[in-house]
């Protein structure tokens, strides 16, 4: 079963596209890192899939349901997380539990409950008493406790520290694992999500620039040395930190002159497809864009 | 715990910020209502007041009879103004509270992922909100009513116009207007400030044209009464007087000005006692277009029921506005 599903799934704020003709198929089970830079659309689909927006233009489905004619039943159907907890600052985390149960009628306080007992977070302590990653925790709590199918995920480690992220995406996995929910996590840090994801969703401009699993997508990259321009496959060329620029490269692992390709570099030669960038050899002049993603 | 409960939690320094102004507000009337009660003024004197025939030397002539007006007159307007305006800082804060102030710290986001149905999340702040507001405004209200008849005993305030809504059930009325103004505005604008500003703003202007139209109704139901029947049946201190007329000789009533047109610049002289023209026996009388306090309950009802109305469409407008909107 498709966990989300769209078809030429637009959403435009004026004069700016967010999204543009979105075709995809989120299949259930599992975590998709949904990754791409800062206005990418990454809030805008999630925000779409809880009824939070409305589509432009296309469809979407959410475990079935439209959230645009039944926004009850999509919302019912996702456990959301945002980027800021969004908690209240007059509650206890006890009485958050209560809030949403009073929301939401098969509300597993219990659920939550225990998973916060588990990392120590004090049940009577106000919202506003919790650390960063604790509040991330009782946001990500309360979603776990709606037992939604479909978890979603808005960059909540953004303004978390190394330590609370590790342990946000340690409880994320195991809940995964062991309730069985398809959790798309939004993030711009590629290598914090990877250890947790099964599958890669790469949002750039509005438009769905790569998406499958992990696995198929170290398998069928490579990177070629500097100045790969007509490499056979080539996705793009992409900066090192260093700056210099390699070619990112959609082959098997025999391909000649290159070697695997970490996730990171994968999103980051996505990223670049399109862009104008410096020609390999003469640093600092524009050039055209080499090569568009396929 | 109680959605009610949570809901009192979450909106709790606004719940105790206007807890406190209403038991200010409810004590400051009732400990002068009960001062007066306590000075024991006979009810004679003030039935002396309204019977037009001047008061005895012994009302008048009391140590504690001018006190007692400065108490009721005075001290008295400022307990009533704080009984009337209370409703409005209730439902003006409260209304704005429960939507705009969640909207702009970003906690609906929580509310609304969280419960599907978004009538629910609001309807669970709206009735526990809403019942406080109505009920503290619905006490200021018995209150004022209370305070109106410790002012002047002799009129009794179901029968009298006086201080039309500034008590009674107006005043809930008044909790119920500014509340639904303010959530609707609230949940459109997402702000608290803007929405306070706006909303008071709005409620300003229900309140001064639900004025109007009860003034003009009230106007078309005006009689004429002669002005010496004026204090027999307490046109002046129960009635809503509106204007002052001329009782022609033929029985016609006209205005004064129309008066002087039809009977020329000596009529001032004919009617004026004690002037050099005065001529009592010319027929000439005065009336008064007098709507009859009687009609209190009727105005008073009126009155409630369009602000209610009013209410009641902003607290519908307001559950459209956010079954659409988005969080931020």
């Amino acid at each position: 079963m498709a966990a989300i599903e769209t078809s030429g799934l637009s959403k435009r704020y004026r004069r700016t596209w967010a999204l543009s003709e979105v075709d995809l198929t989120v299949h259930a089970g599992g975590i998709t890192a949904l990754v791409g830079p800062n206005g990418a659309g990454k809030s805008t689909l999630l925000k779409l899939c809880v009824g939070f927006e409305r589509p432009t233009a296309g469809s979407l489905r959410v475990w079935g349901l439209d959230p645009t004619r039944d926004r009850a039943g999509a919302v019912a159907s996702v456990g959301y997380v945002p980027q800021d907890p969004s908690l209240y600052r007059e509650l206890t985390v006890e009485e958050h539990l209560g809030f949403a149960a009073s929301l939401r009628p098969r509300f597993d306080a219990e659920h939550a409950r225990s998973r916060l007992r588990r990392l120590q977070i004090p049940l009577s302590a106000p919202a506003t008493d919790l650390s960063g990653g604790q509040q991330a925790q009782v946001s990500l709590a309360i979603a776990l406790g709606t037992r939604a199918p479909v978890l979603l995920l808005d960059e909540p480690l953004a303004n978390l520290d190394p330590l609370a992220r590790r342990e946000f995406l340690t409880v994320l996995g195991e809940a995964v694992r062991v309730d069985g929910v398809t959790a798309v996590l939004a993030s711009h840090v590629v290598a914090e999500v990877e250890p947790v994801c099964d599958r890669l969703l790469v949002l750039g401009q509005g438009r769905v620039l790569l998406h499958e699993t992990v696995g198929q997508s170290l398998a069928h990259h490579r990177v070629a040395p500097e100045g790969a321009v007509d490499a056979p496959g080539l996705v793009a060329l992409f900066p090192d930190r260093a700056g210099a620029f390699h070619a990112l490269v959609r082959a098997s692992a025999d391909a000649p002159a290159t070697r695997p390709a970490t996730m990171e570099e994968i999103v980051m030669g996505y990223l670049s497809a399109g862009r104008a960038v410096p020609t390999p050899g003469a640093p600092g002049e524009a050039a055209a864009a080499v090569a568009v993603a396929s | 715990m109680t959605r009610a409960l949570l809901a009192f939690r979450i909106h709790r320094f606004e719940g105790l910020a206007l807890g406190l102004l209403a038991a200010a507000a409810l004590a400051f009337a009732g400990g002068l209502i009960i001062r007066l009660a306590s000075m024991g003024i006979p009810l004679s004197c003030f039935l002396e007041v309204h019977s037009g025939d001047g008061m005895d030397s012994g009302c008048a002539a009391r140590s504690d009879w001018a006190e007692y007006w400065s108490l009721a007159s005075d001290i008295g307007m400022f307990a009533v103004l704080a009984l009337a305006l209370l409703p409005f800082f209730v439902g003006l804060v409260l209304g704005v509270a429960v939507v705009a102030k969640e909207i702009e710290r970003g906690t609906v986001a929580l509310a609304w992922s969280v419960g599907p149905s978004r009538r629910r999340w609001l309807l669970g702040v709206v009735v526990p909100a809403l019942a406080a507001a109505v009920g503290v405004s619905l006490a200021a209200g018995l209150l004022a009513d209370r305070l109106e008849l410790a002012r002047d005993p002799a009129i009794d305030p179901a029968m009298s116009l006086h201080h039309l809504g500034l008590r009674g059930v107006v005043l809930p009325a008044y909790a119920l207007a500014s509340f639904g103004i303010a959530l609707a505005v609230g949940a459109r604008l997402g702000r608290v400030l803007p929405a306070l500003l706006v909303a008071g703003s709005l409620t300003l202007g229900t309140v001064l044209g639900t004025t109007t139209i009860v003034d003009a109704m009230l106007r078309s139901e005006a009689i004429a009464i002669d002005e010496s029947r004026m204090m027999e049946v307490r046109a002046f201190a129960a009635g809503r007087v509106f204007d002052s007329l001329i009782r022609t000789p033929e029985g016609e009533l006209i205005s004064w000005l129309e008066a002087e047109v039809r009977y020329g610049p000596m009529f001032w002289e004919v009617i004026e006692p004690g002037g050099p023209g005065y001529d009592p026996t010319a027929g000439f009388g005065t009336a008064y277009l007098v709507t009859p306090g009687q009609l209190y309950p009727i105005a008073e009802w009126r009155m409630a029921v369009v602000l209610g109305a009013i209410g009641l469409g902003g607290i519908v407008l307001a559950l459209a506005i956010v079954e659409r909107r988005r969080p931020t």
